[in-house]
């Protein structure tokens, strides 16, 4: 059995979670967009179907980490990593023979803002299947109406399927976001602050959602809001200027953390 | 506080005053077009009336059944050279020329009495023109006294040796040489040189029927000649055609020249059913018949025929000139669609920092050539590669291949903006569900960024059907329809355009003339072309926008 607590001297595990590998393995990472470093040294596990939630103040590099989970900084000029590695599943991220394309299947992304295609609401979620090249109507009608059920959206759109997604409210949008994620059956998705444009009620209702999702995904929730971290995350990481400070069951963090920075952030010292 | 308040005010009316200017020159231009343009239709339909009154319109009828049998004459002609040729290389390059072929004699005769016969109509026809032409004379003269008789009306000049009253001079059927002179000194001794200017008393030419020294309207002549001359020709050409065939005793050399003789044979049966319908048009022709103003406004926007300073009458069809445009146009797009949305998707999506600040600039300065010199670049260098593929150096091609090029920029820059206008969050949406790099590009990207694509597209269009200078040096201005029966040929044909027609002619009409009024209308149909993909652009743009 892997110990965690040896090489992580920030995080420590549950024994109900310490039964399973690491679904995530993120072992001495530093990140620099160009010169510019912007994250130090972190070790990082997230275990099968958990919610794990990244807190800390702006610029500190959980959001940087999260999108290096499915490889999206490939895509911004001038971002790498400069040393560590990461593991998805025991396989490193940055290794040649890992097909970015499959990896991102495997790994899917929530975004901040709702991002729905300007297609109609099935187009939406069929997108990631017919881009698989999956002609069958069946099986996409199938799959489509699953991740919409998945998304607890189904019975809000099943009757106007084929309209605009940009007719749906802020928040259906944000679920219909997660159902074009689900469609593609992923087996880890990462949010990045998938609440922070909706209202109390449509925030409700997402984080019931991720909620109900923890039974088959595992997931991580980058978020500037505490109480919601509370609310849905087993475990919290806090960082602070590209380090990771601290690691531990939600619970113990909110109540009892073990850095006086982590107290200091929780309480609003600063933020 | 007052003074204040004052310079706020100043500041802003000259703002809205540079705006308003900007607005009223664009009203003005419109306007100004417009009223020289409008009265085109009214002058056309004069012309049209002259060209029916003088009997021209009757000339062109004749004209075109002469031309039916020159195209017959061609098929004996064919025949026979083709015979000849086979004659001289069975005898061995000519040796035996005295030796000729019985049969090739006959038909050599055959052809002959053919153009003899030919010749009847021919005549016929010149002496029309020649009545039609007097009477053109005769009626141009006469509408120019009027006009100056009013003048002198107006301007209350004494009436000695000009005492002719307006109903009198618009009911003459003749005017005399020395009248005309009479006439032109009258004005002189009044000090109007600038109406004197415009009789000219040695006008007319020898028609036949007129009186020595007069200018007549001979439209009777003709019209009594539709009855009596007409039907004579008719009928010795009917005569002769059928003896000089029933005489001829057909021996070829070559086999299929049976077929094709049995085929002149029987174009010429068909030419001779036709005749009877020549006959019943020209019967009912009618000098005093109104044009409707309709076939003004019709035979501009349908014309087959751009012709000017012709000496039996001017057409100004606009459609070979807007068919010139349409069709470089066409070419031009097809080709800067692809490159320049091409090129914009590839500097959007795919191009490095560096690549981009290499071709986004290159790309833009091509707008910056002037088109003089893209003209000079095709007619030296271009023009000599069209001419590899096709008979003429400068044709449609070669314009075209030069508007693709000054339109890329256009295609291009507007087709960027319309990509980069994609939200990057739908990129990574995209991406995130595992679709590469293409796919998002041709299933999200695009897709999004269709209707900024397409303004991009229609403005492009605009951008080539106003450029001038390009088509005027390369396209080779030859006013006719482009021939789109010869498939992928109609590419290398020679055309002109509405835009070249107006810088060529523009220069050299007279003021205020047919001519002048017409090449204005082609410039309304320009700027109408112009508005239209204007507001489609817009109106595309702004229905299908997509707010994200």
């Amino acid at each position: 059995m892997h110990n965690v607590t040896d090489t992580s001297p920030n995080t420590s595990i549950d024994s109900t979670v310490l039964d399973n590998e690491p679904s995530i393995r993120i072992r001495d990472l530093d990140f620099l967009y160009g010169e510019n470093q912007v994250l130090h040294n972190v070790d990082l596990d997230i275990f099968p179907k958990e919610i794990m939630a990244f807190i800390g103040p702006s610029g500190c590099g959980k959001s940087t980490l999260l999108r290096c989970l499915n490889r999206m900084n490939d895509l911004v000029d001038g971002a790498r990593i400069g040393n560590g590695t990461i593991e998805i599943q025991g396989i490193d991220l940055h290794d040649k023979s890992v097909d970015v394309i499959e990896l991102r299947k495997k790994v899917g992304m929530v975004f901040q803002k709702s991002n729905p295609f300007p297609k109609s609401i099935y187009q939406n979620v069929a997108y990631g299947l017919q881009i698989q090249g999956i002609k069958s109507k069946r099986v996409i009608d199938e799959k489509v109406e699953e991740s919409l059920r998945k998304s607890a959206l189904w019975d809000e759109v099943k009757d106007r399927l084929n309209e605009n997604a940009y007719g749906l409210s802020g928040g259906q949008q944000q679920r219909l976001c997660i159902a074009r994620t689900l469609a593609v059956e992923p087996e880890i998705i990462l949010m990045d602050e998938p609440c922070s444009a909706l209202d109390p009620v449509a925030t409700g209702r997402v984080e019931e959602l991720i909620l109900g999702l923890k039974e088959e995904y595992t997931i991580v929730v980058v978020t500037h809001n505490m109480q919601q971290a509370g609310r849905i995350s087993d475990r919290t990481a806090f960082f602070y200027l590209g380090k990771l400070i601290e690691c531990d069951q939600t619970k113990k963090i909110f109540l009892n953390p073990n850095k006086q920075q982590t107290e200091d952030y929780i309480s609003g010292k600063f933020g | 506080m007052i003074s204040s308040f004052k310079k706020d005010r100043l500041i802003r009316v000259f703002f809205a005053s540079n705006a308003v200017t900007s607005i009223i020159i664009l009203g003005l231009i419109t306007l100004f077009l417009f009223k020289e343009g409008i009265e085109f239709f009214g002058q056309y339909r004069h012309e049209l009336e002259r060209y029916r009154k003088s009997g021209m319109e009757y000339a062109s009828v004749i004209t075109a059944q002469h031309d039916d049998l020159t195209i017959l004459y061609r098929y004996l002609e064919n025949i026979l050279s083709k015979e000849t040729e086979a004659l001289e290389s069975l005898n061995g390059g000519g040796l035996n020329e005295t030796n000729n072929n019985d049969g090739t004699k006959a038909l050599l005769a055959l052809s002959r009495k053919f153009q003899n016969t030919k010749e009847h109509l021919l005549n016929y026809e010149k002496q029309v023109v020649k009545w039609a032409a007097e009477t053109k004379l005769f009626l141009l003269t006469q509408s120019d006294l009027l006009e100056i008789k009013r003048e002198a009306i107006n301007d209350s000049l004494a009436e000695e040796d000009f005492p002719e009253t307006i109903d009198q001079l618009s009911n003459r059927k003749s005017f005399t040489h020395k009248e005309l002179a009479r006439w032109q000194n009258y004005f002189i001794r009044n000090n109007r040189e600038d109406l004197a200017k415009r009789i000219n008393p040695f006008v007319g030419t020898e028609a036949g029927t007129a009186k020595e020294g007069e200018i007549n309207n001979l439209t009777q002549f003709i019209k009594k000649s539709s009855l009596n001359e007409y039907p004579a020709v008719l009928e010795k050409q009917k005569n002769e055609f059928s003896s000089i065939f029933t005489e001829f005793k057909p021996s070829f050399i070559l086999p299929e020249s049976r077929k094709d003789f049995a085929n002149a044979s029987k174009a010429l049966d068909e030419y001779l059913d036709k005749t009877s319908l020549y006959k019943e048009r020209l019967s009912a022709w009618d000098p005093q018949k109104p044009y409707p103003l309709s076939r003004a406004f019709t035979g501009f926007l349908f014309g087959k025929d751009w012709v000017t300073n012709s000496a039996r009458h001017d057409w100004f069809g606009i459609l070979p000139l807007f068919s010139g445009s349409l069709l470089v146009s066409m070419i031009a797009l097809s080709l800067a669609i692809p490159f320049g949305v091409g090129s914009a998707i590839y500097v959007n999506q795919v191009a490095s920092v560096r690549e981009q600040s290499v071709i986004k600039p290159c790309i833009e300065f091509i707008s910056a050539i002037p088109s003089v010199l893209i003209g000079f670049f095709g007619i030296a260098v271009l023009g000599g590669m069209v001419s590899l593929i096709a008979d003429e150096r400068l044709n449609s091609l070669t314009a075209g291949f030069l508007l693709a090029l000054m339109t890329v920029p256009t295609v291009f820059t507007l087709a960027e903006d319309a990509l980069n206008n994609v939200p990057r969050a739908l990129r990574d949406a995209s991406l995130s569900l595992g679709a590469t790099r293409w796919q998002t590009c041709a299933r999200v990207i695009f897709p999004s960024a269709i209707t900024g694509i397409i303004s991009a597209v229609l403005l492009g269009f605009g951008r080539v059907i106003g450029e001038t200078m390009v088509v005027l040096l390369c396209a080779g201005n030859r006013i006719a329809i482009p021939d789109f029966t010869t498939g992928f040929g109609v590419f290398a044909q020679p055309v002109h355009t509405m835009t070249g027609i107006i810088a060529q002619e523009m220069g050299e009409v007279e003021f205020g003339s047919i001519h002048y009024r017409a090449l204005f209308m082609v410039g309304i149909a320009l700027f109408l072309i112009a508005l239209l993909v204007n507001f489609l652009s817009q109106a595309i743009a702004g229905r299908y926008k997509t707010s994200y």
